[in-house]
């Protein structure tokens, strides 16, 4: 493996919010709970971050809002909001300035009510570059994951069958997650049964919406040997957008996790054939066809192969998404930051049954943001 | 929901209200540019010139919706679809007059009126006749690079097609 030429950063504290209906939470309570879990677990005192990253449409400056409850003053503060892929780019940035030696601690949350407050379908003016889309009428994201679908059916024959596979696993591994919204198993018809949203997408394509909080705490390796846990380290990371709007995606069949896959794994020196298990953002099923082509895990075109007969279900070859996805566990509109919650513990190997994944070493953690628009991509592994 | 013009949009939102589809092209680089704005997201040059574009392109991808929200609801179902203009630019817009839509089906513009919106949509081309099978429709070759691009007259009137409400300001039409 590469080595990175400054200070190393791990990940050493993860922790959810109380998810699915919250209505006793708040985006911001949400928050400080799973901080305090977070930091509780890591051994650390809260005085210790010096660094704050979040994201989020509920303040209009959401790490100040956030650090001020808190009662943070940090010396790094990074409110880049690109969908759900955010976290993940704030774990690249941690890493970073962390290997700069601009800080030492760093914490990641996110918070969301948007099952309770209903707030996921508010209206927005159809202004800026919205003015060409939003007019329409195509029900958002949905629609522009429908549109990257039917293309891709076009071009490689994948089927709504195909796609429903990625569903059915997702339910196998909520089985095990206690903690899941739908813990019950699907069948692919039940999943075409399902009400279609936007052809060829149904309701069991995607994604749930919940409430739910979460936070990540990052540490140079000169706190490592102060903390609780056992560290996992951002061995690379990649990040990029390819457009915001759909109708301004060059591809729709390529994602930025072309760039960004190649790029975290390049910095960590590993390939697609060291990963040992992945967490891979599926709001909805195809997102997930669509990222495992891109990163390199198969060809353009093959993802339906790659997922077919149970191999990214439990006991399959390529574990993925090991406690549900959003598409069963939960996804409180931005779900990238459960993406590396669950790499982390799988790394540490915190579970003690069918959930975990036998001597995984390496995860590759990607999330995607917007209509396909953001990816970044996170390389962790244990030392 | 209506579209909110701007200093950069203003004349494409003019041409639609005459059944214009109004494109820019870098003079710098040759390319045409949707949506409008002031430097070429390609070269970076400008200025950027207003043409009339034929109004003619293929589906590159389309959704039919079943559910919409707000003003939308009660249009379901109703077809989305990224239509290639012959003029080498992607635009989202609806597919009307017809349930039989392919990727790779050959379109023309129509100006509609929907939530209360003038808006380009597209309907099948004439010349396409029959709606090619669903999955079956050949790839569209990329049109040529037209040096002038064909000037589009009003669009024909049909019983789809709007009517023109507010008077379209003759200093907006393309050059």
């Amino acid at each position: 493996m590469t080595p990175r030429p400054g200070r190393r950063a791990a990940i050493v504290g993860v922790a959810e919010s109380d998810v699915g209906a919250t209505p006793h939470l708040t985006v911001l309570s949400q928050q400080a709970l799973a901080t305090q879990a977070a930091l509780h677990e890591a051994g650390l005192a809260k005085d210790t971050v010096d660094a704050v990253f979040t994201a989020g449409a509920w303040s209009w400056a959401p790490t100040m809002t956030l650090a001020e409850y808190l009662g943070i003053q940090p010396r790094y503060t990074d409110s880049t909001n690109i969908g759900g892929s955010s976290f993940e780019a704030h774990a690249g940035h941690a890493a970073a300035a962390i290997e700069a030696g601009l800080i030492d601690v760093a914490l990641i949350t996110y918070g969301s009510t948007q099952r309770t407050s209903r707030s996921r379908n508010a209206p927005r003016p159809a202004e800026l570059t919205a003015q060409f889309e939003t007019p329409y009428g195509l029900p958002m994201p949905v629609g522009a994951y429908a549109l990257a679908a039917m293309r891709h059916m076009h071009q490689y024959g994948t089927t709504s069958e195909d796609l429903a596979e990625v569903a059915v696993a997702a339910r196998q591994w909520a089985r095990l997650n206690p903690r899941a919204w739908y813990r019950d198993p699907i069948t692919v018809e039940d999943v075409l049964a399902s009400p279609m949203i936007c052809d060829p997408l149904h309701k069991l394509d995607c994604c749930l919406v919940t409430d739910g909080g979460g936070a990540v705490v990052i540490a140079a390796e000169d706190r490592w040997p102060d903390v609780a846990t056992q560290p996992v380290v951002i061995l690379g990371h990649g990040e990029t957008h390819t457009h915001d709007r759909i109708s301004s995606m060059p591809d729709l069949t390529v994602t930025g996790a072309a760039q960004t896959g190649p790029a975290a794994m390049t910095m960590a020196g590993v390939t697609v054939d060291d990963i040992d298990v992945a967490e891979i953002y599926d709001s909805f099923t195809i997102t997930v066809l669509l990222t495992l082509e891109s990163l390199g895990f198969c060809k353009p075109g093959e993802a339906k192969d790659f997922v077919a007969g149970g191999r990214i279900a439990p006991g399959g070859e390529f574990p993925m998404n090991t406690n549900g996805g959003g598409l069963a566990y939960t996804h409180p509109g931005m779900y990238g930051i459960f993406l590396l919650i669950e790499a982390v513990r799988q790394l540490r190997g915190d579970f003690a049954w069918a959930r975990q994944v036998p001597d995984a070493e390496i995860a590759l953690v990607h999330g995607t943001g917007g209509m396909l628009s953001s990816a970044a991509t996170v390389v962790l592994a244990t030392i | 929901m209506k579209p909110v013009p701007d200093a950069d949009t203003k004349p494409y939102w003019d041409g639609i209200a005459v059944g214009e589809l109004r494109l820019q092209r870098c003079e710098a680089c040759g390319e045409a540019v949707f949506y409008p704005r002031a430097v070429c997201p390609h070269c970076f040059g400008s200025p950027l010139t207003w043409f009339t574009a034929a109004g003619t392109g293929s589906v590159y991808s389309y959704t039919v919706a079943h559910r919409g929200f707000g003003d939308f609801a009660d249009q379901t179902p109703f077809t989305v679809a990224l239509v290639d203009l012959d003029e080498g630019v992607r635009m989202m817009t609806r597919i009307v007059g017809t349930r039989q839509v392919a990727i790779g089906m050959r379109v023309q513009m129509t100006v509609e009126q929907i939530a209360g919106a003038t808006l380009p949509c597209f309907r099948p081309a004439p010349e396409t006749g029959e709606a090619p099978e669903m999955g079956e429709a050949p790839e569209m070759e990329k049109a040529p690079e037209m040096g002038d691009a064909p000037r589009m007259g009003k669009a024909p009137e049909t019983e789809e097609t709007l009517e023109i409400g507010e008077a379209p300001e003759t200093g907006g039409r393309a050059r």
